[in-house]
This record gives C-alpha cells, sequence and structure tokens, in this order.
C-alpha cells in the first residue's frame, strides 16, 4: 500500500505509512475546530493529512456519532437506513492524530485567544475554525418555540428529531394531514424541505395514500422548483398542496398543544406539522461576536472572519457569498481554509481558492435530480462562475444514473469527512 | 492442468517483458502504424471480426472478450484475470508470439518504443467513451506539480473515492487515460454535467497536476 502523502512544503516532503496510530502533535501550532460536521470534520481531517507533527488539531463536537442531515430525507422516504447516517470520530482520532473533544463550547475569548467549554476544559489556539451550523431564530413562527420541537419537529438538524418526524409521519391516521412551514431565504439546503416532502409523499401514497401534504411557504420560488412541481404531479397527483406567499404562505400561526396551523387565518387540524423557522448562525458566532446581523461575513479567499484574522468561519454559519449553504459547500470551503492554515503555519503552499457545490435531490423511486455550480474568490465575496442544473423531461435513465452518482457522493463525502 | 501451466507461463511472460507504462503516444501518428494491423483487425464504426478480433474499445477490456475464436493460450490468459492496459498492449505487441505463445496472431511485433506508444494513442481513441477523441502528446507530456495536484484534489475527493462504486475510483488509472479524460469533458466530447463543469476551469497545467497526483494514490 503506498498512499504518498506530501506536505504542502516548499523544500522537502514526507512519507505517512498508513496504517498506524498517530498520537497527536504537541509541539506545533495550535488549531482549535468548533463542530465537527461537513466543515469542521473536513478541516480536521486536512490538517491531519497535510501537517502532521506541524499542527496540533482540537476538534469539538458535542455528539458522539454525527448523523448526517444531507440523505436524512432519503430514510423518511424509507430509502436509506438510519443508521447508514451516523459516523463516528474514531478514524480521525486514530489516523489523523486530532483531539477530538466531545464537549460543548460556551465562550470564545478572542483576546486570550482561547476556547471554553461547558465541561470546564479551556483550549489556547493559534488559529480558530469555526463551522457551528445554524440555530433557529426564536419567534420566526408564531406560536413555535424550541420547546415545542417534540410535537412539532423541526428535523433540520439529523438525528432524534429525524426518527421523530419519521415515527409521526407512520402514525397518522387514514387520510391524515402532514403540514410544513418552510423557512424564509436564507436557509441551510435550499432543496432539503422540497425533497423531505417528495419523500414523505413516497411513503404516504404507499402506506396512506388518501393522506394530503401541505406547504405553507413565504417564498415565491425555490431551488429546482420545477423539477419538483413536475414530480409531485406526476408521481403523488394531488397530494400536495403548496400556499406561496401569494396565499398566505408567508402568514402562518401554528398551536402545537391543539396541533393547528392557521394560514392567513384559515385554522387546519393537522396531525403531523415540520416547522422549519428561519435560521442564523449557530449561537457559538453570536456570542463570539461575529456576526453581522445573522450569518458571519467572511473574507472568500480563505473564510476568514472579517472581523477577527486569527479566526476562519466555514458552513452554513458564514454569510458565503453565492453559495448555497449545504454540506458540500461545507466540505469545500474547508479544503480552502486548511490550506490557508497550513500555508500560514507549516510554511505550506497557498493555492487560490476554489469553491464548487452539487445538490443531489431524490424526487421517488430511482428518480434523481441534481443543481450545482463552481465558484471562486470574488470581489469582497464568494461568486459563482458556472452552473448547471437537471432538466424536467429527463429520460428515466438519466434519472436514475443521477440518484445512483449521489449514492457515490455520499459514500466519498463520508469518507472525505471522516476519514 | 497444461492449460494452466501455460497460463503461468504467459503471465510470467507478461512479467518479464517491460512492464513499464508505454511513453505518451501520438495518435495521428499510430493511425498509420495501425495498417500494418489492418490487414487483420478492424477497428471504429462497422467494424467486423475477420483474420483477428475487432479492435474498438481494446483499452480496459479482459483479454480474449471480443467474441472471437481465440487461441487456448490467449483465453486461459484471459481467465487469468488479465485486461489490456497501456502495459499490457506495449508488451503483447513488441512480440506477441513471446508473450503469448500459441496466440493466433501471426506477428513478428513492433521493435519500435515510440511506434507502439503511438499505435496504443491510435486504440485509445477508439476506447472508453473518448471514441475519436486524442489529447496531443505535449500536453501528455506535461510534467505535473503533484503538490498543486494534491490541493486540487480536494475538489475531486467530495465524489470520487478509492474503491469507489457509482461514481468510480480515479486512484491509479494512468497519465495517459487521467488527462485524454479531463480534456475530452472540457471539449464537450464526453458529456457529464458535473464533469464538464469541473474540467470547463481547469487548465492544462491544472490537469497535468491532478493527473500527477492521481497516478500517486493507488486503487483498491
Amino acid at each position: 500500500m503506498n498512499l504518498n502523502r506530501r506536505l504542502f512544503m516548499a523544500t522537502s516532503a514526507a512519507t505517512l505509512a498508513a496504517p498506524m496510530v498517530r498520537a497527536a502533535a504537541h509541539a506545533g501550532a495550535k488549531v482549535v475546530v468548533i463542530g465537527g460536521g461537513a466543515g469542521g470534520a473536513t478541516v480536521a481531517r486536512y490538517l491531519g493529512k497535510d501537517a502532521p507533527e506541524l499542527i496540533d488539531v482540537t476538534l469539538i463536537e458535542p455528539t458522539r456519532k454525527y448523523y448526517t442531515c444531507f440523505f436524512s430525507n432519503l430514510y423518511l422516504g424509507d430509502f436509506w437506513d438510519y443508521e447508514k447516517l451516523g459516523h463516528d470520530y474514531g478514524t480521525l482520532a486514530s489516523d489523523y492524530g486530532v483531539n477530538v473533544v466531545h464537549d460543548w463550547v460556551t465562550a470564545v475569548d478572542r483576546d486570550a485567544k482561547v476556547v471554553r467549554t461547558a465541561g470546564g476544559n479551556a483550549f489556547p489556539y493559534d488559529k480558530l475554525v469555526m463551522s457551528p451550523g445554524i440555530d433557529f431564530i426564536e419567534d420566526s413562527v408564531p406560536g413555535w418555540s424550541i420547546a415545542d420541537q417534540g410535537r412539532m419537529p423541526h428535523a433540520y438538524k439529523a438525528g432524534s428529531q429525524t426518527q421523530l418526524l419519521k415515527a409521526q409521519v407512520e402514525a397518522m391516521p387514514e387520510g391524515g394531514t402532514f403540514a410544513m412551514v418552510a423557512p424564509p431565504n436564507p436557509y441551510r439546503c435550499p432543496p432539503g424541505p422540497y425533497e423531505r416532502v417528495s419523500m414523505i409523499a413516497h411513503l404516504l401514497s404507499e402506506r396512506n395514500p388518501t393522506a394530503k401534504i401541505l406547504i405553507a411557504d413565504p417564498k415565491e420560488t425555490f431551488s429546482k422548483m420545477g423539477l419538483f412541481q413536475e414530480a409531485w404531479n406526476d408521481k403523488y397527483g394531488g397530494m400536495v398542496e403548496r400556499f406561496g406567499p401569494d396565499f398566505g404562505g408567508g402568514n402562518v400561526e401554528v398551536d402545537p398543544a391543539a396541533m393547528t396551523i392557521s394560514i392567513d387565518g384559515s385554522v387546519e387540524n393537522v396531525d403531523v406539522c415540520n416547522v422549519i423557522p428561519a435560521q442564523k448562525a449557530g449561537l457559538i458566532a453570536h456570542q463570539a461576536d461575529l456576526v453581522d446581523g445573522n450569518w458571519a461575513p467572511v473574507e472568500p479567499t480563505a473564510m476568514t472572519s472579517t472581523m477577527d484574522p486569527d479566526i476562519h468561519i466555514l458552513g452554513d454559519a458564514s454569510a458565503q457569498g453565492d453559495m448555497p449553504k449545504s454540506g458540500f459547500s461545507a466540505n469545500s470551503q474547508a479544503k480552502v481554509v486548511a490550506n490557508a492554515l497550513v500555508a500560514e503555519l507549516a510554511g505550506g503552499r497557498k493555492f487560490d481558492a476554489r469553491y464548487a457545490n452539487t445538490c443531489w435531490s431524490l424526487l421517488g423511486v430511482d428518480d434523481g435530480v441534481k443543481v450545482g455550480a463552481s465558484y471562486e474568490a470574488g470581489d469582497g465575496k464568494i461568486a459563482k462562475t458556472t452552473g448547471f442544473i437537471s432538466e424536467v423531461g429527463e429520460t428515466d435513465e438519466v434519472r436514475t444514473a443521477t440518484y445512483q452518482e449521489s449514492l457515490g457522493w455520499y459514500a466519498a463525502i463520508a469518507s472525505d469527512m471522516f476519514g | 492442468m497444461e492449460m494452466r501451466f501455460l497460463s503461468c507461463s504467459v503471465l510470467a511472460g507478461f512479467l518479464c517483458a517491460s512492464m513499464v507504462p508505454a511513453q505518451a503516444g501520438d495518435a495521428a501518428r499510430g493511425q498509420d502504424v495501425f495498417e500494418t494491423c489492418a490487414e487483420c483487425h478492424q477497428i471504429g464504426e462497422g467494424a467486423e471480426p475477420s483474420v483477428g478480433p475487432v479492435l474498438t474499445g481494446i483499452l480496459g477490456r479482459p483479454v480474449a472478450a471480443a467474441g472471437f475464436d481465440y487461441s487456448d493460450t490467449m483465453i486461459a490468459t484471459g481467465e487469468a484475470g488479465l485486461v489490456w492496459d497501456d502495459a499490457t498492449l506495449d508488451a503483447f505487441i513488441a512480440a506477441p508470439g513471446d508473450v503469448v505463445p500459441g496466440t493466433s496472431m501471426i506477428f513478428e511485433g513492433i521493435e519500435d518504443a515510440g511506434a507502439r506508444a503511438d499505435l496504443i494513442a491510435f486504440l485509445a481513441t477508439y476506447s472508453g467513451e473518448a471514441t475519436g477523441f486524442a489529447v496531443d502528446a505535449d500536453i501528455l507530456a506535461m510534467e505535473g506539480d503533484i503538490a498543486y495536484g494534491e490541493y486540487l484534489a480536494g475538489e475531486c475527493a467530495a465524489c470520487h473515492a478509492a474503491g469507489g462504486t457509482e461514481i468510480p475510483s480515479i486512484n491509479g488509472q494512468g497519465i495517459r487515460r487521467f488527462v485524454t479524460s479531463i480534456h475530452a469533458y472540457r471539449a464537450g466530447v464526453r458529456r457529464h454535467p458535473v464533469m464538464e463543469m469541473v474540467a470547463g476551469r481547469l487548465d492544462d497545467e491544472q490537469i497535468a497536476a491532478l493527473a500527477a497526483y492521481f497516478e500517486t494514490l493507488e486503487d483498491e
């Protein structure tokens, strides 16, 4: 097995013999990574891979097993097993020398350059990477607060919320109503809510074909709209009804105790209500004073915070220009950040930032569509260069191939994140 | 019994022959070289088996798999798992009777390594999805910056992993095949929306860098 690993050094090259357990480096520059999702786990792995012994990487992530939000809709639709969504951090610890700490960051002292955790630990840093995902904006859906997530789940952070939502859908009475309150822009995973509707429509069309799905949507249009609407008409005829802003989709209230939704004053009983509230950067970004409004501004060449040159913010929490908030984007940005950090801390070569994103969505059995684009560091923001999108009326072969491709992507990105 | 013994010696024959991957060849010159082969082999649209099997798609094809009445040794070689690629074709064309004793291909071989490389480059234009498309020899000869390739490969890693099934692994496939594939996407000859987008923003130097980097990785 010859995996030649090369340091980004101007002078010497080093080889890492695999497999062996690597001790975390203690002599090098310290990088602390907050958040072990698509952004944080990827940064940690690339730093461990590209600058072993030179950079000391600590990854702080509360969950011991990470359940990806991406593909969680496929589990809702019975196309994917729940456990296949889960990934642990063992390989990052054993093979990449990452110090994986399962704890919750409560404060970032930017002057002293120390991260403090709920467990009472303090982690000093030379450079900090923050990839904390999203949190919900309080009171953005009247009648709903986070305390209600047990009755009206958001399932917009994967894990038990996703399992809960699925159980609720499966327990719906015959002919019952599933309602979704869709979020306003910008939010994580633009096609996500609509893929979810497709997946639940698929499940219901098999188990509960007289059930109904309502979407209350404050947005006029949404990602891959034509493709989703074609699928809903062709496959799930009549089951899905969407109320856009012209029909009161932006004027919504919910009552979790009574299990009702009110759209423009018209009240309806619901059996399941998936509330996806408006979103903002993960709380720690706010607590560390790194946001402007809801999101953390960054300069696009290396995702460096415009408010602190020693902090990089990536993934959903960042104001990332033209890039959508997605796991793919976070993974893409993480590599630019890793390259920048290795350059700055370990004398490696810095290359121009390159970003990309592709989002696959499953509409039904063997029916996948995708949208994607490439990006670069533009004038003050990440700017789109070119893009593509699946087309209405594609052949079955193309749609099946697109779905199969998404499976290949999932396998690859999971190993790219977790090793 | 005898079959297995034969195939062992055939494999040994391949191993003994120089297994350095063929140098980058020029497909246009290779077309001239092919005139010799054309006495027995057909290739491309409308090709049919004649004295020898059809050579369309030969690169990447398992040995003895093209619907032809192959010699016992050739069949045994195929059963032993050999696949025609740059290196095995190069070894065979150099001395067919030595490398696959008993082959029906009565041909003394091509001694000139450059001519063999050109021929293989020509054959490659009728293989895989890049049918009819070939990259200039000087592009293939570009030396890739491996460290730069490793950085650029971050973009590939989101979809391409070692041992990948639905999305193929791109490790260790050979410089010629890697470079030709990306150029084919960039030229719009090979079609795939994601790959066309990816290839569309890679220049020749970046493609060479990526090819050099992926050549350092093993396929599983």
